[in-house]
């Protein structure tokens, strides 16, 4: 019995694209919040890799390419009959620039001991109850590591509206998370400086 | 004598080295400054945690082997 010939695209596939599903996955469904969706995203992300895989070049930045690729296919065809709403674009409402990151109380007290407390579904549904521009950069940068650049390029924004839009995601996340804090007795630090005790952390 | 870094500065470099947007040179720099003043290490730490915290506790759904085997055979037809 003869075995199928393995060609380029295909090696291609199985050493540089295929290693890149499971983070594909995640994305998907934290795009779609369906898990049926997210398998058809990352199918659709595929088939639409294979289709331009001669406009990828062999050992560059797969990852990046895949999620950019998943990312507009969400917008194409997802986003549309998504049933939560998902677009709130902070930026048409608030001009907001990295110079005025300073302005904005953005430091949450969050320390290792109160993470061990908490269940990790408390992560996923405050990301989840981001709106979808500051979800999609927690995701791109906090979850997957990818640079600011690679941000810039997958999601087609400059680089500083990378920076801003993940400043506020941060602080929305850290806000959302503040509750499960507050539960546990936890101290909300913003606007004191780095260092100085509580009154009843003095005691 | 030292610069002395207030708190938004301090935060607004932990995140760009956590973010890896410092050059090679300005992170040596940076983790200088961390080790040598408490506030700016507790600042360290606490951010590190809650980086850490969100990656490893978000959820990852995982990937049947159906949906892998339908993929690759988009890729050999």
């Amino acid at each position: 019995m003869s075995r199928p010939i393995k060609t380029q695209s295909d090696e291609v596939f199985e050493s540089e694209l295929l290693p890149h599903i499971d983070a594909l996955k995640t994305f998907a469904f934290h795009l779609s919040y369906d898990e049926d969706d997210a398998n058809d995203l990352v199918q659709e992300t595929y088939m639409k890799a294979h289709r331009f895989i001669d406009k990828y070049e062999q050992g560059t930045n797969a990852k990046a390419w895949l999620f950019k690729i998943l990312k507009n296919a969400y917008i194409n065809e997802y986003r549309k009959k998504s049933k939560r709403p998902t677009r709130v674009d902070f930026e048409d409402i608030v001009s907001y620039h990295d110079s005025d990151d300073s302005k904005v109380p953005g430091y949450l007290d969050l320390r290792e001991e109160i993470f061990s407390n908490m269940m990790g579904d408390e992560v996923t549904i405050a990301i989840n109850a981001l709106p979808i521009d500051f979800r999609t950069v927690v995701l791109l940068c906090d979850v997957e590591g990818f640079t600011y650049e690679e941000i810039s390029k997958i999601i087609d924004v400059p680089i500083g509206t990378v920076r801003s839009r993940l400043f506020r995601a941060r602080n929305m996340l850290k806000e959302k998370l503040k509750k499960y804090a507050d539960k546990l007795g936890y101290k909300d630090m913003r606007g004191k400086p780095i260092g100085k005790k509580s009154a009843s952390e003095e005691e | 004598m030292a610069h002395r870094f207030d708190d938004q500065e301090m935060r607004n470099r932990v995140s760009l080295f956590f973010d890896k947007a410092l050059s090679k040179e300005d992170e040596q720099s940076f983790l200088s400054d961390v080790n040598q003043d408490p506030n700016f290490t507790k600042l360290f730490n606490q951010e590190k945690s809650a980086r850490e915290f969100i990656r490893n506790n978000v959820r990852r759904p995982s990937v049947s082997p159906d949906l892998i085997q339908n993929i690759r055979n988009t890729y050999r037809h």
